[in-house]
C-alpha cells in the first residue's frame, strides 16, 4: 500500500509496545504452599472458589481384618433401611454385609462378578449377578427366592447379552435395572421379571448429518457409517418420593438427570433458555462436573454414582477426576472435595457412594479396594439443612443458615443468593441487590433492580424527570457542543479549518447525516487518520463500554477483559473486511483505492461509537423486563453499520444496486475465505513458529 | 557440662516414666525376647568391636554385617540383617538384598535409569580399619568404579554411621544416586507388635498387622519436601519436616536421625507385604536428584542430575528400651539431640501469646486499571489492637500484618516499600507501631522474600536471566501451583523465584531497617520454613552470539525505521504526531536528537558489553539446599539484629535453631496414605523450646482441628479483616473466606481465655508423654504433670478418674 504515510509507522511501533507491554505483565498471585485440604464450591462462572473442608476422612472399612479378606474391584455399595452397607464385592464373586461402623455380618456368594445390589424396605435382597445374567431376588436371610433372565420382548435384539449392572426396586416392586455399557436406557421389569419397557433413555441432540443419513442411507450404509449414539446410564438411584436420579458417565452434558415417576428429566435441560440465560458465558449446555484439560485433551467427568439424602442433597461421585461433587435439589453446584492422590481425603477410583442418617459419605475405592468413610463438618451441615429450609419453601429459617454459612464461608455464592431471595421478600431491595450481585445471579439480581428502581422512580419522580430532560437535552446539545468547541478554536486560533482533525469531524458528521453524498465526496479527499481515529475511538468505546454496562446485561467481568483480544475483536473484522472489499472489488472493476476503501470502511464504525456508549449508560437503568429496549437499540445500531457498509460499497466503487449487494456478499464470503485460509496457514505455519520459538527460547534461558 | 546435662536428663527420662509405669501402667508390655550373651548368639563370624556405656557394636568382618547390643532391661540385640527363618522360601537376589548393609543406586552415562548393586550379589572389597570406639570400612565395587567410605563407631549410647565426603569414588561412566545405610537394620516380621515410624507432618505412625492394604506397603518421602519441583502439582506431598525416622519391636525401639546431610535424604519405608517380606524403615541418602531436561523440541526427558550432591552424611540412632520404645521415646531423644547438639534451649518463661495475622489489602486484576481491595486500612488494625487491648482486656498478643506492602499482598514484589499508601501509608503504619510499642505487643510485618512479578511496577527491578532460581536443568523455576486454581486447566501464571542473595543483598538489607525505622518489631518470613530449594546458576558458554546478534538487528532496525521517518518521513510536517503537537519548526531537531541520543546509549552499551570480560558469575554460584538455606538464615539474623526478632511460617527442622516463633505448622492429619495414625511428634520434640502456631482459628473446618491445637499444644493464631470477606471472594487471596473481625472478637475472648489464661503456663514447658486412652481419646502430659485430655469422638468418655465430654477437652493441672 503505497499510501501509507511513513509516519505511521511510528505509531504502528507504539502501538505494538502498548501490546506487548499489556502481554507481559502478568499480575497474579501464586502459592508455593499446596492444601492437601483441597475443597470448593464452584461459582456460575464455573470458576473454583475455596471453601472449608466439608467432609472429613474418618476411617476405611477394607475388609483386611474381617473374617472376608480383601475385596476386590468391588462396584457396589447400598445403604439398607436398617442402615446396614451392602457391598457387591464383584472381583471376588460376591455380596457382603456389614454394620455401619464396618463389623461384618454375611456373605452372599455363589454369583459371577456381582454390579449391583439393592434391598428393598422389607429387607428382600435384589442382586444384579452380572456375570451370570440374571437378576437374582433373595429374601432377608439370603435365601433364594426368585432370578429374571432376559426378558422376553421384541425390543431387546436377540443377540444381546443381558448383563444387568445396577437396580433399584420401587414401592410397586417393579425392578428398574441398567446394563453396563448398554445405551437401551433402564429396563424396568415388574415383580414376576416381565419387560415392562424402558425408561429415561438419553436423547440425542438434533444432528443434521443423522437426519441427511437416515433419509438418504440404505439399511446396509446406515451399520457402516458411525453415528453417535445415546449415552449410557451408569447409575440410578432411587429416593423415597419416588424420583429416579441417575448419572450418565459419557456425556458432554446433562450427566445428572432427576427422572420423574413418567421418565422425564425435571432438570433443566441444556436448551432450556433459563439455562442459557445463567451460563451465557459457557456454551448452552448444563453441565455437570468440571472439565480438565483443554482442547482435544479435554477430560470429561465419568460420574460412577449418585445418592440423595433425606435433605436432597445430591451426592455424585466422578471416577476420573476422583471428586466428590454436591448438588442442591435444583441441580446447582453446592461442594466439592477429593480429587485423586496418595493422601487421606483423596480417593483412587470412587464407584458408588452412600450416605447414612448422621450425614457421613460411604465411597467404595475401586483401586484402594476400600470403604471410605467422611464425617461432614459443622460447614457441610450447615449448607445441607440451609439447603433443606431453602428448598421446602421456608426461605426465612433458611436465610438464618445461609447467614450462619457465610460467616464460615463468604464465598458460598449459593448462600448470597438464597439470602438476596430471603432479603427480597422482605422488601430490603437495595440489600437483595448486593446479596444477588455477590451470588453472582443476575436474573434475580434485576428482578430485585427492578423493584428497587420502582421504588426509588416513586419516591424521587421529580428527579427522575430531571435526569430524563438532563438526558434528552445532552442528546440535543452535544452535536451542536462539539461543533461550538471548533469554532472556539477556529477563533482563538488553536485549530486551523484545514487541520486533520476537523476534516474528519465533518466527514464523519457527513456520513451520519448524508452518507451517499459524503461517501461520495470521500473517494476524492480521504485520509488514513480517518482510519487510526475511528478504531481508537471504537477500541477507546468498547473499553469504556465493557466497564460501564451493569451487571445484570454485562456479558464479560472486570478481571476477565483481555486487551488483546477486545483490541482484535474490533480490528480484525474491520482488516479482514477492507481486504477483502478492496480485493472483491477490484474484481468488479470497481473505482475505490485502498485508502478511500479503509476509510469510508472505518466510517462505518461511527454507529458503534455513538451509540454503544450511552446505550451501555442506559442499561444501567434498565431491568430484563425492558432488555427488549436494549436489544432493539442495540440491532438499530448494527443495522445503521450494515446499511453504512452497503452504501459504502455501491457508493466508493460506484456500482449501481444490485452488483453492490452481490459484491457486499461476495466480500462475506472473502472474509470467511481469508479467516479460512490464515487459520491453514496457522495451523501449518505454527510447528514451524513454535519451533523457532523454542530454539530462541533455550537459547535465552540456557 | 553439656554431657553431664544430658546424662542427668537422660537419667530422669528413664525415671520419670519408669514411675508412672509402675504408678499408672501396672502392666506394661515387657515381655521381650532376652538376650543373655550377644556374642554366642551371633555366632563365630561375628567379632566385638567396642563397647561403649550401654551399647557393644559387633561386625561380620566377611561381609560387613553389624550387629548392636543394647544391654539394657536384659539386653537387646540389633542386627543390620534379619536372620531368614526360611532361607529356602526366598529367592536369591531378595537373600542378597536382605543381608547387605550398603545398597547403592546407580545410574550410566544417559542418567535416565537406575540400577541397585549391594554387598552380596557385588562383592565390592572390603577393606577394615579401626577408629576411636568403632570401624571404618571402605567398600569399593570395582566393577562399578564406585567406592566410599562409611565409620560406625558408638559414641554417647548412639550409634553413629557416617559417610565421608572426601572418601567418594565414581567414574564418568557409573553415577551415583542413592545409599541406603542400614536399609534393614532392626527389620521386623508381623509377627512382632510393633509399628514405623516416619515423620508425615507432625508424625504418623503404621501398624504391622498381619495384612495392610496395597496402597501402605511402600513410603518414599525426601526430607523437607522436593528440592526440585515436579510439574505436576497433585504430586506435592505434605511436607516432611524433621529427618528422623523410627522402628518400633515389643518392647525395644530405634530411631535415626539424620544429623548431617539432612537437606538431601529420603525417608524410605516398607512393609513386610513386599518381595522383601520384612517391616523396615531407612534413611536414604540423596546424591543425584531427577530432573526434567530439556531435548529438542518441547519435549522433556528425566534424567539425573550430572553433579553430585555433595557434603558429609552423618546418622545416629538410639535405641529405646521398655516404657521409652515408642514414639513419644523417639521425640525426646531428638529433642535431646536439638538441646545439645543444636544449642536449642528451654524457653525461660511462659509468655504465652494469641497470634493476630491482619490481613490488609489485595489487587484484583480488571479492566483498565486493578482494583485495589482494602480489608483493613492502618487505622483499622489500630482500632482491632485497641479494642482487645482496652475493651477485651486481652494483654498478651502478638500481631502480624499481611498485604502491607506497596500494591497490597504480594503484588509488587520483589519493590515492597513504602507501606501501602491508600492504606495509610508510613504514616499510618507508624501510629500502629507505636501503640503496638506503648503497650508492650509485638508488631510483625510479613513478607516474602522468593517471589517477583514482572508487573509494570516491577519490571525492571530484577533480571529474569541472571537473577532467578534455576534448576538442575539450568531453566528458571517457575512455581508450578498457582494460589487457588480457579479452573483446572488455568494456565500456571509465571512467578519468578528470587535467588536469595539477591533478596538478601538487594532487598533485605535495606527493607529491614526501614521497617525497624517504622518501629516494628520483626518481620515474619514467608516459605522460610518450608521451602529449601537448589540453585544451578546460568551457563554462560562464552559470549552467546545469538543474543549480541539480536540485540543488534533490534538496533539496526530501530535507526532505519527512526531516520526513515526523520529524514523522509514526513515532507509534510503537518502529518507527523510530533509536527502536530510542538509545532511545525521545533520537532525535526527535537526527534533528530531523541534518535541520535538513543543510537549513541545503544552503540555505547554495545560496545562497552564487548569490551567486559564475561562475566560468569552473573547468574551466582551453585547453591545447594543448605547453602540456600544458609541465605535465608542471613536474612533471619539481619531482621534479628535491626528488630530483635524474626517469625518463621513453617517448621522445617533446618529453621527450628534460628528463632523461636514459628507459624502455619502443619499439625493436622492430612498425610500420605501409608501413614495409619497421627501422632503428636513434631509437638513432643519441640514444645517448650519454641512456640508454634497451627492454621488460623477462623479457617477451621471443624472442632476437631480446634481440639488437636489443644492435643498438640499450639497457640492460638487468627487471621482477620475489618471489612467483610466476601470482598475478597473474586481476588486470587479468596482462600480467606472467613475473616471479618466483629465475627470473630467473641471466639478470640474465648481461645484467649482457654489457650492463654487456662494454657497458657505450659508453653514453656516440655512434653513428657503423649498416649490414647481410647479410640479418639489422647492425653498429652507436660513435665510438670499437666494432663490434658481431648476427647474427638462425639460422646463422652469417662474412666473412674475423671470424664470428658463429647467433642470436648479436659486440663488436669498437676497436683501439688
Amino acid at each position: 500500500m503505497r499510501g501509507l504515510r511513513k509516519s505511521h509507522l511510528g505509531l504502528l511501533l507504539a502501538v505494538l509496545a502498548a501490546i506487548w507491554l499489556t502481554l507481559t505483565s502478568a499480575g497474579t498471585i501464586s502459592a508455593l504452599e499446596l492444601d492437601p485440604k483441597l475443597s470448593y464450591t464452584i461459582d456460575p462462572r464455573n470458576q473454583r472458589v475455596p471453601s472449608p473442608l466439608p467432609y472429613i476422612f474418618e476411617k476405611e472399612i477394607n475388609g483386611i481384618h474381617l473374617p472376608t479378606g480383601a475385596f476386590k474391584e468391588p462396584s457396589d455399595l447400598f445403604l439398607d433401611y436398617e442402615e446396614r452397607l451392602w457391598l457387591a464385592d464383584t472381583g471376588n464373586d460376591r455380596v457382603l454385609r456389614f454394620t455401619k461402623t464396618g463389623e461384618y455380618l454375611m456373605e452372599i456368594s455363589n454369583l459371577s462378578k456381582p454390579e449391583g445390589v439393592y434391598v428393598d424396605p422389607d429387607g428382600n435382597i435384589f442382586i444384579a449377578d452380572t456375570g451370570n445374567n440374571r437378576i437374582l431376588r433373595l429374601d432377608p436371610e439370603g435365601n433364594f427366592v426368585d432370578e429374571f433372565f432376559k426378558p422376553e420382548t421384541t425390543l431387546i435384539p436377540i443377540d444381546h447379552t443381558f448383563a444387568p449392572s445396577k437396580l433399584v426396586v420401587d414401592r410397586s416392586g417393579r425392578i428398574y435395572t441398567l446394563e453396563a455399557g448398554s445405551n437401551l436406557g433402564i429396563i424396568v421389569l415388574d415383580g414376576e421379571g416381565n419387560f415392562r419397557g424402558f425408561f429415561g433413555a438419553t436423547r440425542l441432540d438434533f444432528s443434521l448429518r443423522r437426519l441427511i443419513v437416515s433419509m438418504f442411507a440404505t439399511q446396509e450404509q446406515r451399520r457402516k457409517i458411525f453415528l453417535p449414539q445415546p449415552t449410557p446410564h451408569s447409575n440410578l438411584f432411587l429416593s423415597d418420593d419416588g424420583f429416579l436420579y441417575t448419572v450418565v458417565a459419557t456425556a458432554v452434558k446433562d450427566q445428572l438427570q432427576k427422572l420423574s415417576p413418567v421418565g422425564v428429566n425435571v432438570y433443566p435441560h441444556s436448551t432450556s433458555v433459563a439455562i442459557y440465560m445463567r451460563f451465557f458465558k459457557e456454551d448452552s449446555l448444563k453441565f455437570y462436573g468440571e472439565r480438565e484439560g483443554a482442547g482435544r485433551r479435554t477430560q470429561f467427568p465419568r460420574f460412577s454414582d449418585v445418592n440423595v439424602n433425606d435433605a436432597g442433597i445430591i451426592t455424585v461421585v466422578d471416577a476420573n477426576s476422583a471428586k466428590v461433587y454436591q448438588y442442591d435439589q435444583d441441580g446447582e453446584p453446592l461442594l466439592a472435595f477429593g480429587g485423586r492422590g496418595v493422601q487421606q481425603g483423596q480417593l483412587g477410583y470412587p464407584t458408588s457412594v452412600v450416605t447414612d442418617d448422621e450425614g457421613s459419605l460411604y465411597i467404595l475405592d475401586a483401586i484402594r479396594n476400600n470403604i471410605q468413610v467422611y464425617r461432614p463438618t459443622l460447614f457441610a451441615r450447615l449448607v445441607h439443612s440451609a439447603s433443606k429450609f431453602y428448598w421446602d419453601g421456608r426461605y426465612d429459617e433458611a436465610a438464618n443458615l445461609w447467614q450462619q454459612v457465610l460467616k464460615l464461608d463468604a464465598n458460598m455464592y449459593l448462600a448470597h443468593s438464597a439470602l438476596g431471595k430471603a432479603l427480597y421478600r422482605q422488601e430490603r431491595y437495595d440489600d437483595a441487590m448486593v446479596e444477588y450481585f455477590r451470588g453472582y445471579d443476575k436474573t434475580e439480581y434485576a428482578k430485585a433492580y427492578s423493584e428497587a428502581r420502582y421504588l426509588w422512580m416513586r419516591a424521587n419522580f421529580g428527579l427522575f424527570m430531571l435526569y430524563l430532560f438532563l438526558g434528552i437535552g445532552a442528546i440535543i446539545v452535544i452535536p451542536r457542543g462539539t461543533r461550538r468547541v471548533f469554532e472556539l478554536g477556529f477563533r482563538r486560533g488553536i485549530l486551523k479549518r484545514e487541520s486533520t482533525w476537523y476534516k474528519i469531524y465533518r466527514q464523519g458528521a457527513g456520513v451520519l447525516r448524508d452518507p451517499m453524498e459524503t461517501f461520495w465526496a470521500l473517494r476524492e479527499d480521504s485520509t488514513w487518520w480517518t482510519v487510526w481515529t475511528m478504531l481508537a475511538l471504537a477500541i477507546l468505546v468498547r473499553m469504556l463500554t465493557l466497564n460501564t454496562v451493569s451487571f445484570h446485561f454485562s456479558s464479560i467481568d472486570p478481571e476477565d477483559i483481555n486487551f488483546v483480544l477486545e483490541v482484535s475483536r474490533i480490528a480484525v473484522p474491520y482488516l479482514v473486511w477492507v481486504i477483502a472489499n478492496y480485493g472483491v472489488s477490484a474484481i468488479f472493476y470497481g473505482e475505490g483505492s485502498p485508502k478511500v476503501v479503509a476509510a469510508t470502511t472505518a466510517y462505518c464504525l461511527l454507529p458503534y461509537i455513538l451509540i454503544a456508549l450511552p446505550l451501555a449508560l442506559v442499561s444501567n437503568v434498565l431491568t430484563t423486563d425492558e432488555s427488549a429496549l436494549y436489544g432493539f437499540a442495540q440491532t438499530a445500531m448494527y443495522w445503521w453499520m450494515g446499511v453504512l457498509i452497503y452504501l459504502q460499497v455501491k457508493v466508493v466503487h460506484d456500482f449501481e444496486f444490485k452488483r453492490a449487494a452481490g459484491v457486499s456478499f461476495l466480500n462475506v464470503l472473502g472474509m470467511v475465505a481469508i479467516f479460512g485460509i490464515s487459520a491453514l496457514s496457522y495451523f501449518m505455519s505454527s510447528r514451524v513458529i513454535r519451533f523457532l520459538w523454542e530454539v530462541i527460547y533455550e537459547v535465552v534461558t540456557r | 557440662m553439656k554431657l553431664s546435662l544430658a546424662r542427668g536428663w537422660r537419667f530422669a527420662q528413664y525415671l520419670v516414666p519408669l514411675l508412672l509405669c509402675f504408678a499408672i501402667l501396672p502392666i506394661t508390655p515387657l515381655a521381650a525376647a532376652t538376650t543373655a550373651d550377644p556374642a554366642k548368639e551371633l555366632g563365630p563370624q561375628f567379632e566385638l568391636v567396642t563397647e561403649v556405656e550401654h551399647l557393644s557394636l559387633f561386625l561380620n568382618k566377611e561381609n560387613s554385617q553389624l550387629a548392636v547390643f543394647d544391654d539394657r532391661e536384659n539386653g537387646r540385640l540389633w542386627r543390620s540383617s534379619p536372620i531368614l527363618e526360611n532361607p529356602e522360601a526366598v529367592s536369591d537376589s531378595i537373600k542378597a538384598r536382605l543381608n547387605s548393609v550398603v545398597i547403592v543406586e546407580y545410574t550410566d552415562k544417559v542418567r535416565t535409569q537406575t540400577r541397585v548393586a549391594d554387598i552380596i550379589s557385588d562383592m565390592p572389597r572390603m577393606t577394615y580399619e579401626p577408629i576411636e570406639n568403632g570401624i571404618r570400612v571402605d567398600y569399593l565395587f570395582e566393577e562399578l568404579s564406585i567406592g566410599f567410605t562409611i565409620d560406625y563407631r558408638l559414641q554417647d549410647d548412639r550409634l553413629i554411621v557416617f559417610v565421608d565426603e572426601d572418601t567418594i569414588r565414581e567414574t564418568e561412566e557409573r553415577l551415583l544416586v542413592t545409599l541406603d545405610v542400614l536399609p534393614f537394620l532392626g527389620a521386623a516380621t508381623n509377627e512382632e507388635k510393633g509399628y514405623l515410624f516416619v515423620p508425615d507432618g507432625p508424625g504418623a505412625i503404621v501398624h504391622f498387622r498381619p495384612e495392610q492394604p496395597e496402597y501402605r506397603h511402600n513410603f518414599l518421602a525426601e526430607v523437607y519436601g522436593p528440592a526440585l519441583f515436579s510439574f505436576e502439582p497433585e504430586q506435592q506431598q505434605g511436607p516432611i519436616p524433621v529427618p528422623v525416622f523410627g522402628l518400633v519391636r515389643g518392647s525395644s525401639a530405634f530411631t535415626g536421625i539424620v544429623t548431617q546431610g539432612d537437606m538431601d535424604v529420603n525417608i524410605s519405608a516398607a512393609l513386610s507385604y513386599t518381595a522383601l517380606g520384612y517391616n523396615r524403615i531407612s534413611g536414604q541418602f540423596i546424591f543425584r536428584r531427577k530432573a526434567p531436561f530439556p531435548l529438542r523440541r518441547a519435549s522433556f526427558v528425566t534424567r539425573f542430575e550430572q553433579e553430585r550432591v555433595e557434603g558429609d552424611r552423618e546418622l545416629k540412632y538410639a535405641f529405646l528400651r521398655g516404657y521409652d520404645a515408642t514414639y513419644v521415646g523417639m521425640a525426646k531423644v531428638y529433642r535431646e539431640y536439638l538441646m545439645a547438639d543444636r544449642g536449642m534451649q528451654k524457653l525461660a518463661e511462659a509468655n504465652p501469646f494469641l497470634h493476630l495475622r491482619i490481613f490488609m489489602a489485595m489487587q484484583r486484576q480488571a479492566f483498565p486499571r486493578d482494583q485495589f481491595i482494602t480489608m483493613t486500612t492502618f487505622d483499622e488494625a489500630l482500632g482491632m489492637l485497641k479494642t482487645l487491648k482496652e475493651e477485651r482486656g486481652l494483654e498478651n498478643l502478638r500481631v502480624t500484618l499481611v498485604g502491607w506492602s506497596t500494591d497490597g499482598y504480594d503484588w509488587s514484589l520483589p519493590k515492597r516499600l513504602p507501606p501501602e499508601g491508600r492504606l495509610g501509608g508510613e504514616e499510618g503504619l507508624r501510629a500502629v507501631a507505636n501503640y503496638a510499642n506503648a503497650n508492650s505487643i509485638p508488631l510483625y510485618l510479613e513478607d516474602n522474600y522468593l517471589f517477583g512479578f514482572r508487573n509494570l511496577d516491577s519490571f525492571l527491578l530484577f533480571n529474569p536471566l541472571t537473577d532467578v532460581i534455576r534448576g538442575a536443568n539450568r531453566l528458571p523455576i517457575t512455581t508450578n501451583y498457582v494460589g487457588f486454581k480457579r479452573k483446572e486447566d488455568e494456565p500456571h501464571t509465571e512467578v519468578q523465584l528470587l535467588r536469595p542473595e539477591i533478596a538478601r543483598d538487594r532487598y533485605a538489607v535495606d527493607d529491614i531497617a526501614k521497617m525497624r525505622d517504622y518501629g516494628v518489631s520483626g518481620v515474619e518470613f514467608r516459605f522460610f520454613g518450608k521451602v529449601a530449594l537448589n540453585h544451578y546458576p546460568i551457563l554462560f558458554s562464552g559470549r552467546s552470539s545469538f543474543l549480541v546478534g539480536l540485540r543488534l538487528v533490534a538496533l539496526a532496525a530501530f535507526a532505519l525505521i527512526g531516520l526513515y521517518i526523520v529524514l523522509i518521513g514526513t515532507r509534510r510536517p503537518g502529518d507527523a504526531i510530533l509536527g502536530q503537537l510542538v509545532g511545525g519548526a521545533l520537532w525535526r531537531p527535537i526527534a533528530t536528537v531523541a534518535l541520535l541520543v538513543v543510537l549513541g546509549a545503544g552503540a555505547f552499551l554495545e560496545i562497552r558489553n564487548a569490551q567486559q570480560p564475561v562475566d560468569t558469575t552473573q547468574g551466582g554460584t551453585k547453591l545447594s539446599r543448605e547453602d540456600f538455606v544458609n541465605v535465608w538464615k542471613d536474612i533471619l539474623e539481619i531482621s534479628k539484629e535491626e528488630t530483635g526478632t524474626a517469625v518463621v511460617q513453617g517448621a522445617n527442622a533446618y529453621m527450628l535453631d534460628s528463632t523461636d516463633f514459628f507459624t502455619r505448622v502443619p499439625l493436622d492429619r492430612y498425610n500420605y496414605v501409608f501413614s495409619e495414625e497421627t501422632v503428636p511428634f513434631f509437638p513432643l520434640a519441640v514444645h517448650g523450646l519454641v512456640r508454634y502456631t497451627g492454621d488460623e482459628s477462623n479457617l477451621r473446618s471443624d472442632r476437631d482441628e480446634f481440639l488437636r491445637a489443644i492435643e498438640y499444644g499450639a497457640l492460638p493464631t487468627f487471621e482477620l479483616t475489618s471489612n467483610p470477606s466476601v470482598l475478597l471472594t473474586r481476588t486470587q487471596y479468596n482462600r480467606l473466606y472467613s475473616s471479618r473481625f466483629a465475627d470473630w472478637e467473641p471466639q478470640i475472648v474465648d481461645e484467649y481465655e482457654l489457650f492463654i489464661r487456662q494454657l497458657g503456663y505450659t508453653v514453656n514447658l516440655l512434653m513428657e508423654d503423649h498416649r490414647q486412652l481410647a479410640e479418639n481419646v489422647y492425653e498429652t502430659v507436660y513435665e510438670d504433670g499437666t494432663r490434658v485430655i481431648v476427647n474427638y469422638h462425639t460422646s463422652r468418655y469417662s474412666d473412674g478418674e475423671f470424664a470428658v465430654e463429647g467433642q470436648n477437652y479436659l486440663i488436669i493441672p498437676p497436683r501439688r
